[in-house]
């Protein structure tokens, strides 16, 4: 059926089938469609593109859908790494970012509702203009919406302080796939039934269109207070990032860099330098005052990745762990000052704050990294497992070793809990040809996956499952598919919302 | 290949993480991922690899930018889109892809020397007395304002007086402005003849002072190249008041709420900030207010890169966007440095916010 | 309430054999002596701990009876008892501590108890990782304790820990009188094994932190038994506390303690109890323990390290100029007598025309306030009303109204009935939420659709899919 029926059932839905837009829509940020890119292929292009100014035409939206079977894919601002934005041709994307306004601040009860489409960078200004912080600093922050944060579970990075964003959604507004425009209530806290906002948070648009959040903001913090530790290596350090959390204090921020990644981060300020010692300084610098990624390159260190992981191996190993509370005065300080001492008696070396402030200013710029890598014709692309504690050390070990000789990787430990922590793995490497380039990239990722499920660590921290990581996901869940899949069924059995993503593909007898 | 010179920038970008979405104009006010600078240069980049042709859809893609450089403030490799999108549009031009917008405003230019139509008689009927052929000091008045808020130019002439700018003369054509519009929209060999011609005209002047801050961009910046030479001293009209009002006696007291808007290419383009907010100060008594996006990271009205006239509802919903913005601060009024933003902005304030150039607010408030 | 005499009702367990055995019978093959068909079993498993059925019970009416009672031993007898009431279509009630107020746990439909009390093994302790792994059906205290002799603690405290187990809590999501800083169940648990209606076992991965799709856990806490029974959980611990200290102080106004507390919360103070009693709970309630007080008294207890504590009691001094200081000693008293109050119910109830009961309910800041004054309102002369805030947060608080009243002459089941109509809907007129951790069961279910809209029907075919013949706790929650 034509899409003319569309625009006479909605006249005022904007509606684009223009080439630049089903060209622009047929890739996210998922690293395989740049790898794809970098040879000008083009990704499926999808039918058109319509951007919804309500819920109420999102309804009739699904209205149009399910009478003539177009699959609906929910749009945020396509900054997913995982392809879960990726259309069919057939496919309809819904581009939800013309639904932006900040709907209401309930100053008393510390609640702001937005629609999906806000992006991130702009609620966090309008709070703080206000006087508040919604306390979640995704590096994606300037490029992702509210309604793909809740959509994909998403964590920022003061999430160990402010929580994940399912621990800040205290309401929504979802369309469902009938049509059905459902809410939850705004209350702190219930005992009716199972949470329905936590069956849509992470749902990244499989279940329903999610068109107003309520969440959780704070007040702006009165005080910072960052201090760096140099600990001997990992395994040191992680103890004391978990005796910090598992003495219940809350930092803001936890953030420990492996070797590599230390001497990597080690690049952004000369603060930094305290960090690594001796010859390693220099290397150090010399790698400040180049891109790094892109000096690696050149030398093909990707190449030789091998060569490059036994050379750190061998360096006499230290490990930056940056620690930043935030808050209130005079409880924050004192929660720090409990924190510093924890770290000193664990064998950290204290560096004084600057090492935190230099990555508190440049908090977002790894994102801009992975751009020159690109453009040079390697790839990089970013892991984030998680585990417990007493399973983090083979985790981080074996993961590593997966892939040491496909590629150049290292690995910060960015959100740290009570009984974990997450790794957030970075890899880098290429290849020959574009299908050479493309199969190592697959390689490395089937290794990591497959490495990460063997030593019982979670295939995804936060940045979702979507269409690369689906095939593993029925064993990361146990046997939870069944109830997944089952509420799949319950909501949306003709199967028509963002298809193909999360291994819900319902088959010829499952759709109603 | 096209636009070579630019590789590392589209490629930059096509690669990039979409990291100054969030304060580009074009796609704040769309909502779409194309005209996000990182869809724009992925375009490019495939029309650069031959992978999609340049035809007319991607020309008005590429016209999709104000020029307005706060993506650069958000770039960690300090890339400017605007330049990029220009090369883009002027190789659209060479190979005669041309927009129907974009062609009325050349047809516009060719006809009458500037992008809006027959102009000439209503400039003269307004100012003509003022007009001379050859002058010391010429002031050279918004095209927009000429167009669009004829009422803007009376506001010149009574200012001039009350400064005692007798020396002063307006700006005599044929060609009115710098040809900034030819120059965005790529039609480079138009914008020479154009530049040329202006240089001749202002031969022996020894300052020219442009009410638009995109013509004294363009003359100080695109002049050389173009291959039109110009001896006179080139002043935004927002430095040369300031410097007239330094020796003067100024009210200074009436203490309204004035909220100032930054041109993008008066800040972000030439620098300056503080002269137009000095002004303020001086004759509101107490100094102006500031957007929350204000300085080197204000925000565009919507009007330049040719943005009003490609693609001008979008470009209402910029001003339309930044009025929003405005009213967060309770201003009694907005003023800025260029007619263009003012007329732009009014596009959407209407009745609901008086927006001032400088040289009209200074006609009210002097 | 359903009512029915001894037994009499058919039900699909004793329906006529169509293979020559009954369910019964194979119930019997399946689980040998841990299989009750006894009448004194089946009696004592009618009811739970609501006081609509207590009423009931006063009167001398008795309910639809359970046709079993099993008491599985692992999670391979759960699926084998699943598949079973699949074959012949009959409703499994899973048990816990059968401490429901709300009839979560009442057989409504006859069918099988499925008493999870015989899977009670403290399973194992990470120490590294603070987490254990418990049974469904280990007792509350039992637990707790277990910790405690290890250093620990679970951080969960309902006042009914004595009569619940970890399994209850999750299907239920409980709450503790320390949640404030432990967490209320959702928070606490980190994965679960649980039998699916199919039979299908499911066991979700103990990760700190997901993004792999809706957070399974939490589908299955507070489903109350209709969507899985909760055979085993992963959950946090805590190291004991190095010290506990209490902060307690008494307002001239409600308002004022309520102010305060919105106040500490925000600025992130986290004490493990914060309890504001309004007047009449200062003075009814706490005398009835021993305690004289008058005015609204705001309890605080603070736990954890010693400068943690010191820093977040002076954090908190600030914000409670408003009242007047108590000292230490209301805060160790209510600490030494925080179980007492379950114990306070049957006392009332013994007297013949008596009825008591309490209600918890949340709201943000912004409706609190009218919450509270509605349900005063709706229920003024009708009994007496005392109440309680216990679980505070940045962005609300819960409330917890205690109810007693003299059914004067009129039955006591239609007198309460009466109560929990206009409480609940003055609370669903004013913005608040129907439950704050007693859950739904039967008594609630009629407001579920009130409080969840559209998602009330979801939630029905989320349980269609996941149990077509609707053997799991059948008739609760508003489900068919």
């Amino acid at each position: 059926m034509s899409l003319d029926t569309l625009r006479t059932r909605i006249p005022d839905l904007v509606v684009s089938v223009g080439e630049a837009d089903r060209i622009n829509y047929a890739r996210d940020l998922y690293p395989l469609t740049h790898i794809r890119m970098q040879d000008a292929r083009i990704g499926t292009r999808p039918r058109a593109v319509v951007w919804p100014q309500s819920a109420a035409q999102i309804a009739a939206l699904t209205a149009w859908a399910a009478e003539t079977g177009t699959p609906l894919i929910p749009y945020g601002a396509g900054s997913g790494v995982c392809g879960g934005t990726l259309a069919s041709e057939d496919a309809v994307i819904v581009d939800l970012k013309r639904m932006n306004r900040i709907v209401d601040l309930d100053e008393i009860s510390l609640l702001v509702r937005v629609q999906p489409g806000v992006i991130g960078e702009d609620l966090e200004r309008w709070l703080s203009r206000r006087g508040y912080t919604l306390g979640h600093f995704p590096s994606s922050i300037y490029c992702s919406s509210v309604g793909g944060w809740v959509a994909t579970r998403s964590g920022g990075q003061f999430s160990t302080k402010y929580g994940k964003i399912e621990d800040m959604v205290v309401a929504q507004e979802v369309v469902l796939p009938d049509g059905e425009i459902v809410r939850t209530r705004t209350t702190p806290r219930a005992a009716t039934g199972p949470d329905w906002d936590q069956l849509f948070v992470g749902s990244e648009g499989t279940l329903g269109f999610i068109t107003e959040v309520t969440l959780r903001v704070h007040p702006a913090p009165e005080v910072r207070c960052f201090r760096g530790f140099r600990f001997a290596d990992v395994p040191s350090a992680l103890a004391g990032m978990r005796s910090l959390l598992q003495a219940g204090l809350r930092p803001a921020v936890t953030r420990l860099y492996d070797e590599i990644d230390t001497l990597v981060a080690g690049n952004r300020k000369p603060a930094a330098d305290d960090v690594v010692p001796g010859w390693k300084q220099k290397f150090s610098r010399s790698l400040r005052e180049h891109n790094v990624f892109l000096q690696l390159a050149q030398r093909t260190a990707f190449r030789h990745p091998k060569m490059v992981h036994a050379l750190v191996d061998m360096l006499p190993g230290s490990c930056l762990l940056t620690v930043m509370f935030e808050g209130a005065a005079g409880l924050t300080e004192a929660e720090a000052d409990e924190g510093w001492r924890i770290l000193s008696e664990l064998g950290g070396r204290d560096l004084g704050p600057a090492p935190g402030e230099a990555w508190y200013a440049t908090r977002y710029h790894v994102s801009y990294r992975q751009s020159a890598l690109f453009a040079a014709g390697a790839f990089v692309d970013t892991c984030e497992v998680a585990t417990t504690w007493g399973a983090i050390d083979d985790l981080y070990l074996g993961m590593l070793r997966a892939v040491q000789s496909q590629a150049l990787i290292m690995a910060h430990f960015s959100h740290a809990y009570h009984e974990g922590v997450n790794i957030y793995f970075t890899f880098a490497a290429t290849a020959g040809t574009p299908a050479e380039q493309e199969r190592l990239y697959e390689t490395i990722w089937e290794r990591l996956m497959e490495s990460c499920l063997r030593y019982g660590g979670t295939i995804s921290h936060h940045h979702g499952i979507g269409f690369s990581k689906q095939r593993w996901l029925a064993r990361e869940l146990g046997g939870g598919m069944e109830v997944f899949r089952a509420a799949k069924r319950a909501i949306d059995p003709r199967g028509l919302l963002n298809p193909g993503k999360m291994g819900l593909a319902l088959s010829e007898g499952e759709r109603r | 290949m096209i636009a070579e010179s630019y590789r590392r920038e589209i490629q930059y970008c096509t690669f990039c993480p979409k990291m100054c979405r969030f304060v580009c104009p074009t796609a704040i006010a769309e909502a779409r991922e194309t005209v996000t600078p990182t869809g724009k240069q992925t375009l490019l980049y495939l029309v650069q690899q031959e992978a999609v042709p340049l035809d007319t859809e991607a020309v008005q893609t590429f016209q999709q930018c104000t020029g307005c450089g706060l993506c650069t403030e958000y770039c960690d490799h300090d890339i400017d889109v605007y330049p990029v999108m220009r090369e883009a549009r002027a190789e659209g031009a060479r190979r005669g892809v041309v927009t129907p917008e974009a062609r009325n405003v050349l047809d516009n230019y060719l006809q009458y020397g500037n992008p809006y139509g027959n102009l000439t008689p209503a400039y003269l009927n307004r100012v003509g007395a003022r007009i001379l052929r050859q002058a010391q000091v010429f002031y050279v008045p918004d095209v927009s304002a000429i167009a669009r808020r004829p009422e803007a130019l009376d506001a010149v002439l009574l200012v001039l007086e009350k400064l005692h700018q007798e020396n002063v003369a307006l700006w005599p054509g044929p060609m009115l402005g710098s040809g900034y519009l030819l120059h965005t929209l790529g039609f480079d060999d138009e914008f020479r003849a154009h530049a040329k011609a202006f240089a001749d005209v202002a031969r022996g002047a020894r300052t020219l002072v442009f009410a638009s801050p995109h013509d004294a961009e363009t003359v100080r910046k695109h002049y050389p190249a173009a291959g039109a030479q110009l001896e006179a001293e080139v002043l935004t009209e927002a430095e040369w008041l300031l410097r007239i009002l330094a020796h003067q006696d100024v009210p200074g007291q009436s203490a309204r709420r004035v909220l100032y808007h930054d041109p993008c290419s008066l800040g972000r383009g030439l620098g300056v900030y503080d002269a137009p907010r000095r002004i303020i100060e001086a004759v509101n008594g107490s100094p102006a207010l500031e957007f929350s996006w204000s300085g080197a990271e204000s925000k565009c009205c919507g009007w330049g890169g040719g943005y009003a006239f490609t693609v001008p509802e979008s470009a209402k919903i910029v001003a339309r966007n930044r009025i929003d913005e405005a009213v967060e601060q309770t201003p009694d009024e907005i003023v800025t440095g260029s007619t263009s933003c003012a007329v732009q902005l009014l596009s959407a304030a209407g009745h609901s916010m008086p927006v001032f150039d400088l040289m009209t607010w200074l006609a009210v408030r002097l | 309430m359903t009512t029915g005499t001894f037994g009499t009702q058919p039900s699909a367990a004793q329906s006529p054999p169509s293979t020559g055995q009954t369910p019964i019978d194979a119930l019997h093959v399946l689980f040998p002596q841990r299989v009750s068909t006894r009448q004194v079993d089946r009696v004592v498993y009618h009811r739970d701990l609501s006081p609509a059925q207590q009423l009931a019970v006063r009167e001398g009416t008795v309910g639809m009876l359970p046709d079993a009672v099993v008491w599985p031993e692992n999670v391979q007898d759960v699926t084998s008892l699943l598949r079973l009431a699949n074959e012949h279509g009959i409703p499994i009630v899973p048990w816990g501590g059968g401490s429901s107020v709300v009839g979560a746990a009442t057989p409504v439909r006859g069918g099988i108890v499925c008493d999870l009390k015989r899977m009670n093994r403290l399973v194992q302790m990470d120490e590294r990782s603070l987490l254990y792994v418990a049974e469904a059906g280990i007792n509350g205290e039992d637990l707790e304790r277990q910790l405690n002799a290890a250093g620990f603690t679970t951080g969960h405290f309902p006042s009914s820990i004595y009569c619940s187990t970890l399994g209850g809590w999750l299907a239920t999501r409980s709450a503790g009188q320390m949640s404030t800083r432990y967490g209320k169940i959702e928070d606490l648990v980190v994965s679960l094994e649980a039998v699916l209606p199919s039979g299908r076992v499911i066991q979700t991965k103990a990760a700190p932190r997901s993004a792999t799709g809706p957070d399974i856990d939490q589908l299955l806490v507070g489903s109350e038994g209709t969507l899985g029974v909760i055979t085993r959980a992963t959950m946090r611990m805590f190291p004991l506390p190095e010290s506990r200290r209490f902060v307690c102080t008494v307002f001239d106004s409600l308002n004022a303690g309520l102010e305060a507390v919105r106040l500490l919360l925000r600025r992130g103070v986290r004490p493990a109890v914060v309890r504001l009693y309004d007047e009449l709970d200062t003075t009814l309630a706490l005398s009835s323990l021993g305690l004289e007080m008058n005015g609204n008294l705001l309890i605080l207890g603070f736990e954890g390290r010693h400068a943690m504590v010191e820093a977040e009691m002076n954090a908190a001094r600030p914000l409670l100029a408003a009242g007047e200081d108590a000292g230490e000693g209301p805060g160790e008293w209510w600490y030494e007598h925080r179980y007492r109050i379950s114990y306070k119910q049957s006392v009332v109830l013994a007297g013949e025309q008596m009825v008591v009961d309490t209600c918890e309910v949340a709201a943000t800041w912004s409706r609190i306030r009218e919450v509270y004054a509605a349900v005063q309102r709706a229920l003024a002369g009708y009994v007496t009303v005392l109440a309680h805030f216990s679980h505070a947060y940045p962005e609300g608080i819960s409330i917890y109204f205690s109810f007693v009243g003299n059914a004067d002459g009129h039955p006591a089941a239609g007198f309460h009935a009466e109560l929990w109509r206009r409480t609940l809907d003055a609370v669903v007129s004013a913005g608040g939420s129907i439950s704050h951790h007693h859950g739904i069961g039967l008594l609630k279910a009629p407001w579920l659709a009130a409080e969840l809209g559209g998602l009330h029907a979801v939630f029905a075919r989320l349980k269609r899919e996941l149990d077509p013949n609707n053997i799991l706790n059948p008739g609760k929650m508003g489900l068919p």
